[in-house]
């Protein structure tokens, strides 16, 4: 009977009104529940390694020593080079004031830094660079003594969270100041 | 069975109490959303620790090719009484006492300044740089070398600490060794006083740095 019709407690407009509020509040939980697991997803020790890397070659490995303590931000010049060729496969020999641990110093073929003297693993991609200003600021790979000093993998050209870690460092002897460039993807 | 009686929903306010409660709850959740320590953000810890390890690295750079000193030596005596001097390219008609813009101290006889501008300000960065002396009286301790505006709140200072003879001499403009011993100045000619005995002063260079 058309009795039933207009006994429904619910007419045409409220319906709508219900169904478009609902599907309102559908549509904001499916759109927001994914930002929920957004800092879980990129690698949150990019960052630490990265910052340890620059930490440890900077201040550490590969700087001068004055009176048995190291000079922070200090780089040995004969050191520095050598690292960088030993690291890109050319064994060269290692000076004898320099602060390598064993694992680059007693090596006879070309080591793969990352898992021996920067202690990060294979699960990571990490590129160090020394890079020298020009007078406008802007800075490109720097040369000295012949050694580009850049190693570690090819950085991605696609879009890709890349943590970088930068100090200034200089290298006795060349009196310039350079930029250590440190990558961790 | 009447159907009205069965209905399990009676009126449209029902739906709407229903939703507010689910949006309600939507919104509580969002509140959750974790950001731990190490996401990366503009302003995390890591910059701060960064823009300390660049302030330091500038000023052991600086130390090491001895220009560190021929900053704090970059002083133009006054010859006017009533004056105590400015530094080199600095008009004793600007305001402040330390250098307020970019072109002012990216001078070729000026080497801290220029790798100061090549290290931070073309890497968006601001610095401020002071200089901490021994005072006699009731002077001012500071004297600002470098300063660009008020540091922001994640602001890092790192300082390094140098001594000042008074056999020493004071820069040219072109950054050459003037004649001038810091020993001969009258004392209120120099921006620190001199100390009795054989040290000038002891001056430290603080160096804030900033992001903008």
């Amino acid at each position: 009977m058309s009795d039933s019709s207009s006994k429904r407690g619910q007419t045409t407009i409220d319906f709508a009104v219900g169904v478009s509020v609902f599907l309102l509040a559908v549509i904001f939980i499916f759109s927001f529940v994914p930002s929920l697991f957004a800092p879980f997803d990129s690698d949150q020790s990019l960052l630490t390694a990265s910052d340890r890397i620059a930490d440890t070659l900077t201040q550490d490995m590969l700087v001068t020593e004055q009176d048995g303590a190291a000079q922070r931000y200090v780089l040995e010049r004969d050191c520095t080079t050598t690292y960088f060729e030993r690291v890109n496969g050319n064994l060269e020999s290692v000076p004898s004031q320099c602060r390598y641990p064993d694992s680059v110093k007693n090596v006879t073929t070309s080591v793969g830094f990352k898992s021996g003297p920067v202690g990060v693993g294979q699960t990571k991609d990490v590129n160090v660079t020394i890079e020298s200003y020009s007078a406008g600021g802007d800075t490109t790979i720097a040369t000295v003594d012949g050694t580009r000093l850049a190693t570690g993998d090819v950085p991605p050209t696609q879009s890709q969270t890349i943590i970088v870690s930068e100090r200034e460092v200089v290298i006795e002897g060349t009196n310039e100041e350079f930029r250590f460039v440190v990558r961790v993807w | 069975m009447n159907l009205k009686d069965t209905l399990g929903q009676a009126f449209t306010l029902e739906a709407v109490f229903a939703a507010i409660l689910m949006l309600s709850a939507a919104v509580f959740a969002l509140q959750v959303t974790a950001i731990t320590p190490l996401t990366s953000s503009t302003s995390s810890q890591q910059v701060q620790n960064q823009q300390a390890a660049l302030a330091d690295g500038f000023l052991s750079s600086q130390q090491e090719q001895d220009t560190l000193k021929d900053a704090v030596l970059y002083w133009n005596p006054s010859t006017i009484s009533t004056r105590k001097g400015a530094w080199h390219n600095k008009s004793t008609t600007s305001p402040g006492e330390g250098y307020t813009r970019r072109s002012q101290f990216n001078q070729s006889g000026f080497p801290f300044g220029q790798q100061l501008s090549k290290t931070f300000l073309s890497k968006a960065s601001a610095s401020n740089v002071e200089l901490v002396y021994e005072p006699q009286g009731a002077d001012d301790n500071s004297y600002y070398l470098v300063e660009l505006g008020t540091p922001s709140a994640d602001a890092v200072t790192v300082e390094r600490t140098i001594i000042l003879y008074d056999s020493d001499r004071l820069r040219n403009e072109d950054g050459t060794v003037s004649n001038t011993e810091l020993g001969s100045l009258n004392s209120s000619r120099f921006y620190a006083p001199n100390l009795d005995g054989p040290v000038y002063n002891i001056v430290t260079v603080r160096v804030t740095v900033w992001r903008i």
